[in-house]
């Protein structure tokens, strides 16, 4: 069994790994579309496959979501990809929102 | 389509857009700092709808989408006209869904309370029969994706 060697750290290199930890935490938006009694299952599905271009099989599984459990988020972005997904899936007249991530 | 039900298209689809001055949300929390963002959310889509209500008086009203056939009228829509046509269509079910106060459901009960509704109960109803109808015709038209690589784990 190799002997474990002891860490070494150089000066610096405790900021720089905690910036990139936070970078990689950094919560962003969760693009949420909301249940609603109009709009048809396979018109949402199709929405999904649309916007974000995924398979049938993917954009059920978000689509059954959101009628079984209210909501479901579809994407996690920084601001201005979350506001634009907003944008379209509204443009489908979807009740999607942007919430701070958690 | 038969030509009365070619009528009840053309006179549906000169509703739209029907709720061209919502007031759209960008999220459900409470949050002053995005105004600016939600009043450009509001701009967005009432260019979007305004743009696809020119879409639908230039190639479905005006246009030759509908053409006459032995048995009735054939729409034939190529591109992407068949996603601006189901836009259009949830638009003016949303829409119509949204001025009726946004109810959980719609009874017949309801209706008799309220006459004024029928309209756009109609307009709801209607609107997503041909909704339903695109949607099929969409669902059977698209080809079957790839054949999975192998269903055994390497």
């Amino acid at each position: 069994m190799p002997d474990t060697a002891e860490p070494v750290v150089h000066p610096g290199t405790t900021t720089e790994e905690k910036t990139d930890e936070l970078k990689t935490l950094d919560p962003g938006y969760v693009v949420v579309v909301w249940n609603d009694p109009v709009n048809f299952m396979d018109y949402v599905t199709h929405v999904f496959m649309k916007v974000f271009g995924w398979a049938k099989e993917r954009a059920e599984k978000h689509m059954l979501e959101v009628h079984q459990q209210g909501r479901s988020v579809v994407a996690r972005e920084g601001f201005e990809k979350a506001e634009h997904y907003v944008h379209r899936l509204q443009g489908y007249h979807l009740q999607a929102t942007m919430e701070k991530g958690l | 389509m038969g030509t009365k039900e070619k009528a009840f298209f053309g006179r549906l689809l000169s509703f739209f857009p029907l709720d061209l001055d919502s007031s759209p949300r960008l999220s459900r929390a409470e949050n002053p700092a995005l105004a600016d963002a939600e009043a450009l959310l509001k701009d967005s889509l009432r260019e979007h709808n305004l743009d696809l209500a020119g879409w639908v008086r230039l190639h479905l009203a005006e246009g030759e989408a509908l053409r006459s056939t032995r048995s009735g009228w054939r729409l034939t829509l190529e591109g992407d006209s068949a996603d601006r046509l189901l836009q259009v269509l949830n638009g003016l079910r949303v829409g119509a869904w949204s001025m009726l106060g946004c109810p959980e459901k719609i009874d017949d009960e309801s209706l008799s309370e309220r006459p004024g509704d029928v309209p756009l109960f109609a307009i709801m109803t209607l609107a997503g029969q041909f909704e339903m109808v695109l949607l099929h015709a969409l669902n059977n038209s698209t080809s079957p994706g790839p054949e999975p690589e192998s269903s055994e784990q390497a």
